[in-house]
């Protein structure tokens, strides 16, 4: 067994000490059909030295959900929820001013982007723009900061260090840049890091890469990641639990393990059944499919937002929304008939 | 002879520059690719970003014009033929792009879209044109009010129904599909998948699936060859992949996708370095600058594609010519 799953082990039976608590979270945006909820609800807890994968197709929120706690959302048409609590030790971040978030953001919460080319700014150096991450938030001169800003390079192993402090972006390919944006995230030491499809836009071998230096950074570092992503195969490689979103709810959260072995939630289910697998005879047959689409954000069911596509929907599912409930101590599930049975080997 | 076949394709693209504008370099996106396709079967063409996969599809239905080289489709060259006896042959060749929302011409409804081809190759007569787009929506199973739909008014998943549909419009043989799938989510993309395959039954189609997905191809296709920087590097037929593969890059592509599966959490196969670029490849092998295995001779000399059994094909010196049988 690799370092990696050894470590993930580690987590889940050591003890956990909650590094950010999501709380009820609801983000609704004003537009011109009205008032639009794009998350409902949604909470989990990011534990220390974890990596949380937070999984859903697109438009399900959980774009939104990483925004919200960083609250990068535009403030003139965003509301969130009254009883909306994000919680990073002891103060919550939805009662923070503009300018004690500015404290935060980059310091203690760091932010992958996707798309590595429109997250850094093109007129300047990437020496420049990883200084303005130190400058800002510590009080390092400028000799100090030159010789920080070459070891983080250094650390997200990007060769020639002290040459690529002068380059601007263009001059760096698609894998490179997306290692600057992880060495600006990690600039200051965060305690948490949010990767918000941090390798989807890359080839399969530099997606390797990349994964590979964030593990390690994690172990080394004891950043906690919440990765938010829609591949199933970057969560079950890199997470230690994973939470599911659909429609703007959290469906199911569960040890990373037990949700691909005995996916709780009909949704989870059905999503794991579309993918192609590798390797088996399957080969040429129809894969399962989720009938339908997703409900329009405007027009949402009032109960189950799954009922519609779900194949074991019964009366119940159509006449009340279910609850987010345990299941077991580290699992919950959101559907009145939640699956219990265990998969058979 | 093949139902399709591409001997020796070349396609460079000019890089100019200066103030005379002057040809200063040239990518070469495709170098030297032969390959054939069997009527009835599917070939995956895998490859990442850059690789030629896109630029080897366009330029085997004459979208780009290729630089040298040769293509047949039932016997008949196509790269020489002017574009008015090139026509008829268009029509049974189809493309099938990656991007629904692009691929689609936004101030067009979808019967206009595909009244257009039906009347430009005049597929059906005239007065039968309404009817047959009612039966091509049906085929791909879209509803019949979304005839006078615009494209913004379908979600991805529609819009690559509808991209499919116009492909079909013109009753072709073999169809390209460009990355058909990966602009869609996980749950949609099956059921394209699995429209797709439901067509290649009843139409008897032969197909080339380009795409970065090996999951997928393996899924769908009954053979596939990988690409790497503008060559064919390795052949393989879909079944029992992991068994065959012999070239080193298509391990590395295997072993650096990530498995559906957690407790095969095995470290994810790290391939050094990045893919060189285009406009200057390796003189000997492609794959030289990022190979665990290279040799001398590989800087220098570049490995043929040779014929290992029935199905397989690969371009690798190690594998081909082990160096303890090379005399000089």
């Amino acid at each position: 067994m690799s370092t990696l799953a050894a470590q993930s082990t580690k987590t889940q039976t050591g003890t956990r000490e909650i590094a950010l608590s999501v709380q009820q979270l609801t983000t609704s945006f004003r537009s011109d059909d009205g008032l639009v909820t794009a998350i409902s609800n949604a909470s989990f807890d990011l534990y220390k030295g974890e990596a949380l994968g937070l999984v859903g197709e697109s438009g399900c929120g959980k774009s939104v959900t990483s925004k919200s706690i960083m609250r990068l959302l535009p403030e003139h048409n965003t509301r969130y929820g009254s009883d909306s609590k994000v919680m990073l030790g002891n103060d919550d971040l939805m009662k923070f001013s503009n300018r004690q978030m500015r404290q935060i953001r980059g310091d203690r919460i760091a932010m992958i982007f996707q798309e590595p080319m429109t997250a850094l700014n093109p007129v300047f150096t990437v020496g420049w723009q990883l200084d303005e991450a130190l400058r800002f938030h510590t009080k390092l001169n400028r000799a100090g900061r030159r010789k920080r800003v070459v070891e983080l390079l250094d650390m997200v192993e990007i060769p020639n260090p002290d040459k690529r402090y002068n380059e601007y972006p263009h001059q760096l390919s698609g894998g490179m840049r997306q290692r600057v944006v992880i060495a600006m995230a990690l600039a200051c030491e965060p305690e948490i890091l949010i990767a918000d499809e941090p390798t989807t836009a890359l080839d399969v071998t530099i997606q390797a890469q990349i994964l590979r230096l964030m593990n390690e950074l994690r172990e080394r570092t004891g950043t906690a990641i919440l990765l938010i992503t829609h591949d199933l195969g970057v969560v079950a490689q890199t997470c230690d639990r994973v939470v599911v979103m659909y429609a703007g709810q959290v469906v199911e959260q569960a040890p990373v393990r037990d949700l691909f072995h005995s996916p709780s939630h009909p949704y989870t289910r059905a999503l794991l059944e579309s993918i192609p697998r590798s390797g088996t005879k399957e080969k040429g047959k129809r894969l399962a499919t989720i009938n339908g689409i997703v409900p329009s954000l405007l027009d949402m069911p009032k109960a189950c937002r799954f009922a519609e596509r779900c194949s074991g929907c019964q009366a119940r599912c159509e006449a009340d929304m279910p609850e987010l409930l345990n299941i077991s101590s580290d699992r919950s599930v959101r559907c009145h008939f939640p699956v219990h049975k265990e998969k058979s080997e | 002879m093949s139902f399709v076949e591409v001997n020796n394709l070349v396609k460079h693209f000019p890089i100019r520059g200066g103030i005379l504008n002057q040809v200063t370099a040239h990518v070469q996106a495709v170098s030297d690719v032969s390959l054939r396709i069997e009527k009835g079967e599917t070939l995956g063409v895998i490859g990442e970003s850059g690789c030629g996969k896109s630029t080897l599809g366009k330029t085997m239905i004459r979208l780009l014009e290729p630089t040298s080289g040769s293509v047949y489709f039932e016997g008949v060259e196509t790269t020489g033929l002017s574009h008015g006896s090139l026509m008829p042959i268009r029509q049974r060749m189809q493309f099938i792009f990656q991007d629904p929302y692009s691929s689609l011409n936004p101030r067009m409804t979808a019967a206009q879209m595909l009244a257009e081809v039906i009347r430009f190759h005049n597929v059906v007569p005239r007065r039968e044109t309404d009817k047959y787009i009612d039966e091509l929506l049906e085929t791909v199973q879209l509803r019949k009010d979304s005839k006078n739909r615009y494209p913004h008014e379908f979600s991805g998943g529609q819009r690559q129904r509808l991209n499919i549909a116009r492909a079909l419009a013109v009753k072709p043989d073999f169809i390209i599909a460009d990355e058909p799938v990966s602009a869609l989510d996980v749950s949609v993309q099956a059921q394209i998948l699995n429209l797709l395959m439901d067509l290649r039954e009843q139409f008897g189609l032969t197909m080339m699936f380009i795409s970065h997905d090996l999951k997928v191809v393996e899924h769908f296709c009954d053979r596939m060859v990988i690409m790497y920087l503008g060559t064919i590097v390795e052949r393989l037929s879909c079944d029992d992949i992991y068994n065959q593969v012999k070239h080193p890059y298509t391990k590395a592509l295997l072993k650096s996708n990530p498995i559906n599966d957690p407790d095969d959490r095995e470290e994810l196969y790290i391939l050094e370095g990045e893919v060189p670029s285009p406009s200057n490849p390796p003189a000997g092998c492609p794959f030289v600058t990022r190979c665990e295995i290279a040799e001398p001779r590989c800087k220098t000399d570049r490995p043929p594609l040779v014929q290992l059994g029935e199905e397989q094909q690969v371009a690798c010196w190690a594998v081909t010519h082990p160096a303890q049988k090379v005399k000089s």
